[in-house]
């Protein structure tokens, strides 16, 4: 037993016998992938409970339930308006307005990935090089980031902290195998398993939460007492929080932390995810995305909203029991929270253990079913869009390289580097990093992406216009104005001795995709009105794939 | 007005507008669901 109260052999058969189911779909995986197409997008035919809990699971990894639920714990209920835009953005709008045109544009270019798709939209092999450049760049740090918080958790919570290394690499082996060999088939079946998984885990823990501390209206009720007590010492918060059941005061610190980071970086960073986009394209046809909206939206709102209000009920139960909020008790961090939380919770109850492992496992499935769909992603980028931007036919003419094996190949070769990564990078970061993908991604992508869907003659003037100023805004405030994201890459530091240029101001709180997603937007609209038209060169998803 | 013991609009009115939400997505798939396009193949 760990020094959590997690019995040890309980939790090492339920996740051997989870791991020989993983290997088994890894099987079917491999059985059914004959060639690159299958690898990249499986055989189009997915049914609409795959593809919903495959986009869940992916969508929600260990930072949605500890990195984000811990911020629940000092930000209070807040977030929860985080859950609607996961649900609203991130599900409602990416497949009424987003999925179903991509999956219609993606079948008709013969695109078989994000990168793949833009670059086709556009006619374009610099966006597509641009595109797949800034997922081999970004997302393994994002990658990284799951995986290691993941381990993180799992090696402390069971107490096996001295066996990290053999826990991240197994992990890392585990999945680089099932992805490699199984390809997107493997992927979104084991996604779907972890999905169920959560969300049976999550459900118990509602419910338990709320049984233990008197029932809705009456921990919701002690929630919102705590703060009129007014006696805490240290909260976690910034200037402006007003109490775990109230919103932060209009503009003020915590307010702009709030709503620029939590928010909206992370909400509508949703929409240009491109391990999301793949899954558009993988579908049968327009009603099974339409029958996954509504199965998505449901698994989204059950495991988003139980961690973010679990998250913040803690509060309670901490004070209850130990007479300290939650930012004060768990001295390990943010990310310990909700699960000291669990631990302390289950081990009063009848069949306690069963639900802390099933606590485990769950957290395990959402780092696992991220990390391989990032994994693959990346893995294609490399193999696939980049590696065909210098491949030629005998004419000399370019042309998409459909090797599995390559793809393969650089699955494992970009494994290798996320594993470096988990090393070099700092702690608590969980949750930033998930934050800094996003932003980035959206503000760099999102205008380019609409545009090309929804345009009948997609400009690529305005397109780059919009992804040059859109990255280096983001880039720009993200290393020198904003707080949270200029310690990925401390050059404002290294530069002037301060980690952001104002140091007083309340702009450091303030998001980079607040600034440079409008700016980006913008440019694309003044290449759009005031640029030179180019000669029409028609619809290209009538046009067919594009030659390059 | 309280809601389930949360006294703030803008908290209870995060968890309506999640409610609201899932409600529209059924809403979508009822109505365009059965008349959206079929198979490609």
């Amino acid at each position: 037993m760990s020094d959590f109260g997690v019995q040890i052999p309980l939790f090492a058969a339920m996740a051997a016998v989870f791991i020989a189911v993983t290997i088994l779909l890894g099987l079917y995986g491999y059985r059914n992938t004959k060639n690159n197409q299958d690898f990249m997008l499986g055989r189009k035919k997915s049914n609409a409970f795959v593809i919903a809990l495959s986009y869940g699971s992916t969508f929600l990894s260990t930072s949605a339930i500890i990195g984000f639920g811990g911020q629940a714990a000092i930000h209070g209920m807040s977030l929860l308006w985080l859950c609607f835009l996961n649900m609203f953005i991130g599900v409602f709008v990416a497949f009424a307005i987003f999925g179903k045109r991509t999956r219609r544009l993606g079948r008709a270019l013969k695109a078989s990935t994000f990168a793949d798709l833009l670059g086709k939209l556009y006619r374009s092999k610099g966006i597509r090089t641009f595109t797949a450049a800034v997922i081999i760049v970004m997302m393994p740090i994002y990658c990284a980031a799951v995986l290691k918080g993941g381990v993180n958790s799992l090696a402390v919570i069971t107490g096996l902290t001295q066996y990290y290394d053999i826990i991240l690499l197994g992990l890392a082996v585990i999945i680089g195998l099932y992805v490699a060999y199984g390809g997107i088939i493997a992927v979104m079946y084991n996604d779907a398993l972890q999905a169920v998984i959560m969300f049976c885990g999550m459900s118990v823990i509602l419910i338990v939460t709320y049984v233990t501390l008197g029932g809705v209206t009456a921990a919701n009720g002690a929630l919102s007492d705590l703060w009129s007590q007014n006696v805490w010492g240290y909260t976690g918060t910034l200037p402006g929080f007003d109490g775990w059941t109230s919103f932060s005061d209009f503009g003020s610190d915590e307010w702009l932390l709030m709503v620029t980071t939590f928010l909206l970086g992370v909400g509508i960073g949703a929409l240009t995810q491109p391990q999301l986009v793949v899954r558009y394209m993988s579908a049968k046809d327009d009603r099974t995305l339409d029958k996954s909206m509504i199965i998505g939206a449901l698994f989204i709102f059950v495991i988003v909203g139980a961690a973010y209000t679990t998250g913040a009920l803690s509060n309670v139960y901490f004070v209850d029991r130990y007479g300290m909020l939650a930012a004060e008790y768990v001295s390990l961090g943010v990310d310990f929270i909700i699960p000291t939380f669990i631990l302390d919770v289950f081990s009063g109850i009848s069949f306690g253990d069963i639900f802390v492992s099933l606590f485990l496992l769950s957290l395990l499935c959402a780092a696992i079913s991220t990390i391989s769909a990032l994994m693959h992603t990346i893995g294609t980028a490399a193999g696939y869009d980049l590696y065909s931007t210098w491949r030629k036919d005998r004419k000399g003419r370019a042309v998409d390289t459909q090797s599995v094996r390559i793809n393969r190949i650089s699955t494992m070769v970009m494994l290798v580097l996320v594993v470096v990564y988990c090393y070099l990078m700092p702690s608590d970061i969980i949750a930033k990093a998930t934050a800094l993908f996003m932003g980035m991604t959206a503000t760099a992508l999102l205008p380019a992406y609409a545009h090309g869907l929804y345009s009948k003659r997609p400009r690529q003037d305005a397109a780059v216009a919009s992804i040059v100023v859109g990255t280096l805004t983001y880039m720009f405030w993200a290393l020198f104005v904003c707080k949270g994201t200029s310690i990925f890459l401390p050059i404002c530091k290294w530069i002037t001795g301060n980690p952001v240029l104002f140091m007083d101001s309340s702009v450091m709180y303030v998001d980079p995709v607040i600034v440079s997603l409008p700016l980006s937007v913008l440019a694309m609209l003044l290449v759009l009105v005031f640029g030179r038209k180019p000669a029409d060169t028609g619809d290209p998803a009538e046009a067919g794939p594009a030659s390059e | 007005m309280s809601f389930f013991g949360i006294t703030d609009i803008w908290i209870w009115g995060a968890y309506v507008a999640c409610f609201a939400c899932t409600a529209l997505c059924l809403a979508y798939y009822i109505y365009f669901g059965r008349r959206g396009e079929g198979p490609d193949e």
